[in-house]
């Protein structure tokens, strides 16, 4: 009787093949269009490259996405993203808490591409300040506002604030060369080079490796993408994932395809940003889990960070500001899996 | 007379922008625009309300950095105006230079002119004065030579010097031009000192429009930009009051 059931079990799945037959050819996936809008100029950072090599490679369109690339000049991406007029955009993942907790924009990060502070403090090499203590006395510049990162260097290295004298210096690191700033704020992937280049070598003040809890540069996308099209931010993440693994994997094809983009720029320069923004994107959790993994408790951190030095308006929720549902999904073991 | 025209004028000019924030205000509630993209002009003045002591004081700051500017800046103008008036040579050479500072993009000179004048006042005042430069440059100039020919050769042979006629015919000739272009540089030196701002400024209106837009604080930006705006209107009303006064035999006092 058992067999009977078993041979008429066989027989109905034979008899049902043909039905069943077209699960094995997916149904094709129609073809999505979607703006990325890198969130500065074009140029060697990360999730720049990421995109600017997944395109170049067809990675999207093998993800039947048509990907338009648009890069911000003043900060305007964050609107466009906000109203979906732009689906995938780059951010700070304290930028993204700040603006959220501040304005309520609809944003979320879903790959944590830098896994450490993007900005530093720099002195010139030949400079008496070797501690933060010796920031007493002295013209220590910010750029647009006194940063979190900034009071809490000052407070972890004991110096007391009424004797340093602070000034906004903008966004020219010339001003550090002629010796009009002691102590001038840096994206550490970039001006420490460009000084090199004419010259003045720097030290920095790293706070990340004085223990201030910073991350990065992100993979943002709004809520409505995520909530309408969770396949499309997950076929994005996809390509733009393999491009930067791509990118690591042969770093001068990398700046080849960015050289594309980056019209006029120095290759010499884009290469050395590829270079240290690769190192500052990979740690034990992306060597456990993949480039662009995220870690909730240093969002946690990072939250309860800025929220003491003044970095933030008011709390936020972390679950709101990032997800990590693509980037588990999107690796097994480590490995990111193509398909 | 004048006096009921102006309070007219500004009655229409205030009605236009009442409609505008009724229109606005409006708009962004009928669709629910959140604040972040355009804020209703009722949280702009209530925001206005709040910080007003900020924005006095900012405003303030970019105000005096802008008037110093445009001292400098058509102080300057004036004077290579009246070389270039009195001889050919000067005015062949001095022009190519004056449309060569015109050209040059202000945004991107902007962050030099703190290497050269360091921090502070001196450089929003540089940018106020470079942007200034030509607009008062032109209208000087021109206005300088457009004395009556035929009232330059009458006081000639009254034996009057060259500045005898300069002070008692060329000026009094060339001030509609001078007003016309001191009030293009007043609203352009304003805009001047914000862009010094931006290149590096912990105090103005200028640093705190530049603040609100990296925050998306859009209540406080437009809250600085109508502070900007009325310094304008009100550098302007000023500069007519003067311009009736001096040229009350003017046709052009009375057109303004």
């Amino acid at each position: 009787m058992r067999g009977f059931a078993f041979l008429a079990a066989v027989l109905l799945v034979a008899c049902n093949a043909p039905a069943a037959a077209p699960s094995l050819t997916p149904t094709p996936v129609p073809t999505e269009n979607v703006t990325f809008m890198a969130g500065f100029k074009p140029q060697a950072d990360l999730p720049f490259v990421a995109v600017y090599v997944a395109h170049e490679k067809g990675y999207f369109r093998d993800q039947s996405l048509e990907v338009e690339i648009q890069h911000a000049t003043s900060g305007e991406h964050i609107q466009l993203l906000a109203t979906n007029r732009v689906q995938f955009s780059t951010g700070s993942a304290g930028d993204v808490m700040k603006r959220v907790a501040s304005a309520g924009v609809p944003i979320v990060s879903i790959a944590q591409i830098g896994q450490r502070d993007e900005q530093s403090f720099a002195v010139r090499a030949d400079s008496p300040i070797r501690t933060l203590k010796d920031w007493e006395g002295r013209l220590v510049g910010y750029k647009s506002t006194v940063s979190a990162d900034y009071l809490a260097l000052l407070q972890l290295g004991g110096v007391d604030r009424s004797k340093v004298r602070e000034v906004a210096v903008g966004f020219d690191p010339r001003v550090l060369v002629d010796g009009r700033v002691d102590v001038y704020p840096v994206f550490t992937a970039n001006e420490p080079d460009t000084l090199s280049r004419i010259g003045v070598p720097v030290r920095l003040f790293d706070p990340t490796t004085l223990g201030v809890p910073g991350l990065g540069l992100s993979f943002i996308t709004n809520k409505q993408t995520i909530d309408a099209k969770p396949d499309v931010a997950l076929r994005f993440l996809r390509a733009a994932l393999r491009g930067l693994a791509d990118a690591i994997a042969d770093r001068d094809a990398a700046i080849d395809v960015v050289m594309k983009y980056a019209t006029g720029e120095d290759r010499a320069h884009q290469r050395y940003m590829l270079d240290t923004e690769i190192d500052a994107a990979q740690n034990d959790l992306t060597r456990a889990n993949g480039i662009g993994a995220m870690d909730r408790s240093r969002y946690v951190a990072l939250r309860d960070f800025l929220l003491q030095y003044g970095g933030l308006a008011r709390t936020v929720d972390v679950d709101a500001v990032f997800t990590d549902r693509f980037v588990k999904e999107l690796y097994k073991d480590g490995r990111l899996v193509w398909r | 007379m004048i006096a009921r025209r102006t309070l007219i004028d500004l009655g229409v000019a205030l009605g236009a922008l009442a409609a505008i924030a009724v229109i606005l205000e409006a708009w962004t509630r009928a669709f629910n625009v959140p604040t972040y993209l355009l804020p209703a002009p009722s949280a702009v003045a209530a925001r206005m309300a709040t910080d007003a002591g900020v924005l006095a004081r900012e405003g303030g700051i970019t105000l005096s950095e802008a008037a110093a500017g445009f001292v400098l800046g058509t102080g300057v103008a004036f004077a290579l105006a009246t070389v270039m008036a009195w001889s050919r040579p000067f005015e062949r050479t001095l022009f190519p230079l004056a449309i060569l500072v015109k050209l040059t993009p202000i945004v991107a000179v902007a962050p030099l002119f703190t290497l050269w004048f360091g921090f502070g006042t001196a450089p929003k005042v540089a940018i106020a004065a470079l942007i200034t430069f030509f607009p008062m440059l032109v209208n000087s100039f021109v206005g300088l030579r457009s004395a009556d020919l035929q009232e330059v050769a009458f006081l000639e042979t009254l034996g009057a010097s060259g500045r005898e006629i300069f002070r008692h015919l060329r000026v009094p000739s060339a001030l509609p031009y001078l007003f016309s272009g001191a009030r293009i540089s007043l609203n352009l030196a304003l805009i001047g000192a914000v862009i010094g701002e931006w290149t590096g400024a912990d105090r103005g209106l200028g640093r705190v429009i530049f603040v609100a837009n990296a925050n998306l604080d859009l209540t406080i930006l437009f809250g600085a930009v109508l502070v900007l705006a009325a310094i304008g209107i009100a550098a302007n009303a000023f500069v007519g009051a003067a311009e009736r006064r001096l040229l009350h035999w003017h046709p052009i006092a009375v057109a303004t």
